[in-house]
């Protein structure tokens, strides 16, 4: 793999949130790459530690947080970086959309207004044309470059989201980190927003990484998926493969609850809840739900199986594998 | 809809409040004391008498007395005062006590809001620190002090022990000045003690609501937008933070007009500042109900009308609120 | 807790105030104006009374205006906000109305001009603060009275039949005792101030003493001219601990006697 390829190198990264009587360990020693121009996928349900994940490699965690490991973007360790240098990194190079555009934008001011702010706190260029930036940015997002005078509360949650992709989009950043973008959207508005995220990263030809808890979703927008599980990346592997034949119980259980979906088979959630992350935990974090668990999971962490390019943090990587799961879910 | 019409409904309704309560003072001064004696007593010239009655019909019925009171109002005519042995009432209140009060006032409140919000900001942007927690001990304090006794201590302190500040009067008598200058920086030096007075009173109560309400407002989603976005901390604090904590603030400066009353007779009676506070304590004082009751309509009006004001500003700052 | 110490304190001192300090040992003086010492820990005043001894002596006069006028705040607060919550309709509306109109109406120059016309006496102060500082409290037990008023068991009380007065007795009241303790309270603190703070304009009767009274005399003649910051800031340092106190018993007692609070509660404070 020539080096220059890869954008986003994650070794190791840990992030523990300390309050005044527990250490919580969201993230645990996650390793990941992204390379330029790909999409890859976080998936995982509420707590496994994915938006922490995306919080970190942006930099915006709370004080409490504690930061292991490093995060290297083109080479430099951004998790190291002091504040300003940061505050470069930030937005130019490393932008996010996030979820819950309800709130993600001032309700005292008008939508354009706001997006010029941003870019004014970037480059001293004149407000005049960072105004005309904002209204192709508009135009670029799908709304119509009057909305610019809008208030967040006028406007549609669809319009809202879009309003927070023009304005991670306004400094060209090379990596879009997109955290649940379309939770609370209608459907319709669902997909609209999906397609735009993927033309936009076209466009400017950018790397993305995609936070959802929805399987489908991600398997539609993405390369890459990388399951994650309390604060673990327990399988990666290329979209369609994962889904198609994974070889982790958690993903195996993930994709039968999409199995249900479709052929209208009884749904079988995910029974037991995730373990409490603020207590070491030994062996294998999903041994607990997972059908497929002997004595050896619970006491020792199961290492990350290599398997033809892919990877699966389970004992028993080849074997699931070998399983006839056989869904041939293809993206359209 | 939109601001004018917002604007004009809140004007409607502030007219109707302003027409009742002068019309409850009217009826309190007329039913609890004697609806002659209000208008007519010690200290008017002779003949004067003659004049009021006809005027005000104070030999008539009420409802009578009523109509004509409206009548005289509209025609600035609020009766004579009776420690001013006859001066219309309306010359004693203005024009200087009325704008020697509104100077006081409007410089003290100034200085406390200048002083209390952007800490009261910082405070809830940082909540829970030593910085917090010291003013907001503070706060505590202060609000619970009596306006005068703050006063007092404030005249004593500057006053008698350091000697900055006059102790009392609004010029210094029996002085002429030479210049407009020299006047004015004689009265600023008078100004000085009783405006720190009502800025330190204030601090408090503004302190403490604007922290509370900035706090919840960096708890919520756009700010961590605007953060990653790498928005510098001046502009999300001052910007964003003000803009959206400011509301319930504004909605108490409203409410504190009434406190600023309170502040007013007290302060300017330990500062013998001439304004309507004194003048209220002066007619107390001499039972000089004329005085009384145009100082009561007087205030009145300016905490209507600073009520509708705040409502307007309200509005212009929070867009969603005018869409009801 | 502190504030159930410091509220007995000056109770016992109110009770027993004049008998601990006798008329006569008010009226003695001495040197005018002298500053604390061992024989007077407070000072003397304009005429020579010892300070510690007129402060004693006044807190009857004192928290007894404070403690009625705040009952009787309280009682036109709860009938107003009771009545408003619970009845509804065009008479809510019409309390609510008025309640705004006393709101907007600057309470202290009312209070002023209501004991000027009625007379300097200590029934006219209670009555004049009273009047004018209702509102907040009604505006409270409204809103409370709303809240309980949906609640299911008062719904099932109404459906079988119960008579209003009945409701109000067993089920309304009885979920706000905590408020109205704690409110009373906070009434009793503010006529407090209010008290001194007319008296100390000498606006009521001023040939008794009271905390206000002792600072109407010390400004009148002239303490702060004069430097004699005894005779001001120790009448001002009792107000404020009786304040703080009854402040601090107030909340804690809310805290502590609310029905919702603490195990099971269903609503967070």
């Amino acid at each position: 793999m020539n080096g220059s390829d890869v954008l986003l190198d994650v070794r190791g990264l840990s992030v523990v949130y300390k309050s005044f009587d527990a250490r919580i360990r969201a993230v645990d020693h996650v390793d990941l790459t992204l390379k330029r121009g790909e999409t890859l996928a976080l998936v995982g349900e509420s707590g496994c530690g994915k938006s922490t994940l995306g919080n970190a490699i942006i930099g915006i965690l709370p004080p409490n947080a504690e930061v292991s490991g490093e995060i290297l973007f083109e080479g430099v360790n951004i998790a190291a970086l002091p504040r300003k240098q940061l505050r470069r990194i930030r937005w130019e190079k490393i932008a996010m959309v996030f979820q819950n555009a309800q709130n993600s934008l001032d309700p005292t001011l008008r939508v354009g207004d706001q997006l010029v702010e941003v870019m004014l706190a970037h480059a001293a260029i004149p407000r005049a044309e960072a105004q005309r930036k904002v209204k192709e940015l508009f135009s670029l997002v799908g709304l119509p470059s009057e909305y610019h005078r809008s208030y967040p509360h006028e406007l549609s949650g669809g319009s809202r989201q879009r309003v927070i992709i023009a304005m991670a989009l306004s400094l060209n950043p090379q990596l879009l980190i997109a955290d649940e973008p379309t939770t609370g959207l209608d459907v319709s508005v669902q997909l609209q927003i999906l397609n735009l995220l993927k033309d936009v990263k076209r466009r400017f030809q950018m790397s993305m990484i995609f936070i959802t808890h929805d399987i489908a979703v991600a398997n539609y927008v993405s390369d890459r998926i990388a399951v994650m599980y309390a604060g673990q990346i327990v399988e990666s592997a290329p979209s369609e493969e994962l889904l198609t034949k994974p070889l982790h119980p958690y993903t195996i259980a993930l994709t039968e609850s999409l199995l249900s979906l479709d052929r209208r088979v009884k749904k079988q959630p995910i029974a037991g809840f995730p373990p409490d992350l603020s207590k070491a935990i030994a062996g294998c974090r999903f041994a607990e739900r997972c059908r497929f668990a002997v004595d050896e999971c619970r006491r020792v962490e199961p290492p990350m199986v290599d398997i033809d390019g892919r990877v699966s943090k389970c004992f028993f990587a080849k074997q699931m594998g070998d399983r006839v799961v056989g869904y041939d879910y293809r993206r359209d | 809809m939109g601001l004018a019409a917002y604007a004009a409904r809140r004007a409607l309704s502030s007219l109707i409040l302003f027409f009742v309560s002068v019309s409850v003072a009217f009826f309190i001064f007329r039913l609890l004391g004697n609806p002659v004696a209000i208008m007519v007593g010690p200290g008017l010239p002779p003949g004067a008498a003659q004049v009021l009655t006809a005027e005000f019909g104070l030999n008539k019925p009420l409802w009578l007395q009523f109509v004509l009171f409206w009548r005289n109002f509209f025609h600035g005519n609020l009766g004579d005062s009776f420690v001013y042995t006859g001066t219309p009432v309306l010359q004693v209140i203005f024009p200087t006590r009325f704008i020697n009060t509104v100077v006081l006032m409007g410089s003290g409140m100034l200085l406390s809001y200048l002083v209390s919000i952007p800490l009261g900001l910082v405070a809830g942007r940082r909540y829970g620190s030593m910085l917090d927690k010291g003013f907001s001990g503070l706060s505590v304090v202060l609000i619970s002090l009596p306006a005068f006794w703050l006063a007092l201590i404030i005249l004593l302190v500057l006053g008698f022990y350091l000697g900055w500040i006059p102790l009392g009067g609004t010029v210094t008598l029996n002085r002429t000045f030479s210049s407009w200058w020299s006047y004015a920086a004689n009265y600023i030096h008078h100004l000085v003690g009783p405006m720190i007075s009502i800025a330190v009173f204030f601090f408090g109560s503004n302190f403490l609501i604007t922290r509370a309400s900035s706090a919840n407002v960096f708890r919520e989603n756009f700010i961590r937008t605007f953060e990653a976005a790498g928005v510098g901390e001046g502009t999300i604090v001052f910007r964003h933070g003000l803009r959206n904590a400011i509301l319930p603030e504004l909605s108490f400066m409203a409410v504190q007009m009434s406190f600023l009353v309170a502040g007013a007779i007290f302060t300017e009676s330990v500062f013998s500042w001439d304004g309507m506070g004194s003048l209220i304590y002066l007619a107390v004082q001499n039972s000089d109900y004329p005085v009384l009751q145009a100082a009561f309509i007087f205030i009145a009006i300016v905490v209507i009308a600073s009520n509708y004001i705040a409502d307007l500003l309200y509005a212009l700052i929070d867009p969603r609120v005018r869409y009801d | 807790m502190a504030g159930l110490i410091g509220t007995l304190f000056f109770s016992i001192l109110a009770i027993f105030g004049p008998l601990i300090v006798g008329q006569q040992q008010i009226l003695t003086t001495y040197t005018p104006f002298s500053p604390p010492s061992l024989a007077h820990p407070f000072g003397t005043d304009y005429a020579g009374h010892d300070i510690l001894s007129l402060l004693i002596y006044g807190t009857q006069r004192s928290v007894l205006i404070g403690f009625l006028a705040g009952l009787f705040t309280m009682i036109i607060g709860i009938l107003v906000g009771l009545v408003a919550g619970y009845l509804g309709g065009v008479l809510e509306e019409l309390l609510m109305r008025v309640t705004d109109l006393f709101i907007i109406m600057p309470s202290i120059v009312l209070a002023i001009i209501l004991v000027s016309l009625l007379g300097p006496s200590d029934y006219n102060i209670i009555l004049a603060i009273s009047l004018t500082s209702w509102m907040s409290v009604a505006r409270i037990i409204r809103s409370d009275t709303l809240t309980l008023k949906s609640r299911t068991f008062v719904e099932a009380a109404r459906i079988s039949g119960a008579r209003t007065f009945y409701i109000l007795r067993r089920h309304i009241l009885p979920n706000e005792v905590h408020m109205i303790t704690s409110n009373t309270l906070l009434a009793v603190a503010g006529a407090v101030v209010i008290e001194a703070g007319l008296n100390f304009l000498g606006i009521g009767n001023v040939s008794q003493v009271s905390w206000g009274i002792v600072l109407y005399q010390a400004e009148l003649n002239g303490a702060v001219v004069t430097g004699a910051w005894w005779d001001i800031v120790f009448p001002g340092l009792f107000i404020i601990l009786f304040v703080l106190s009854v402040s601090l018993l107030g909340r804690g007692l809310e805290r502590l006697l609310d029905p919702r609070g603490g195990v099971g509660g269903v609503r967070a404070r």
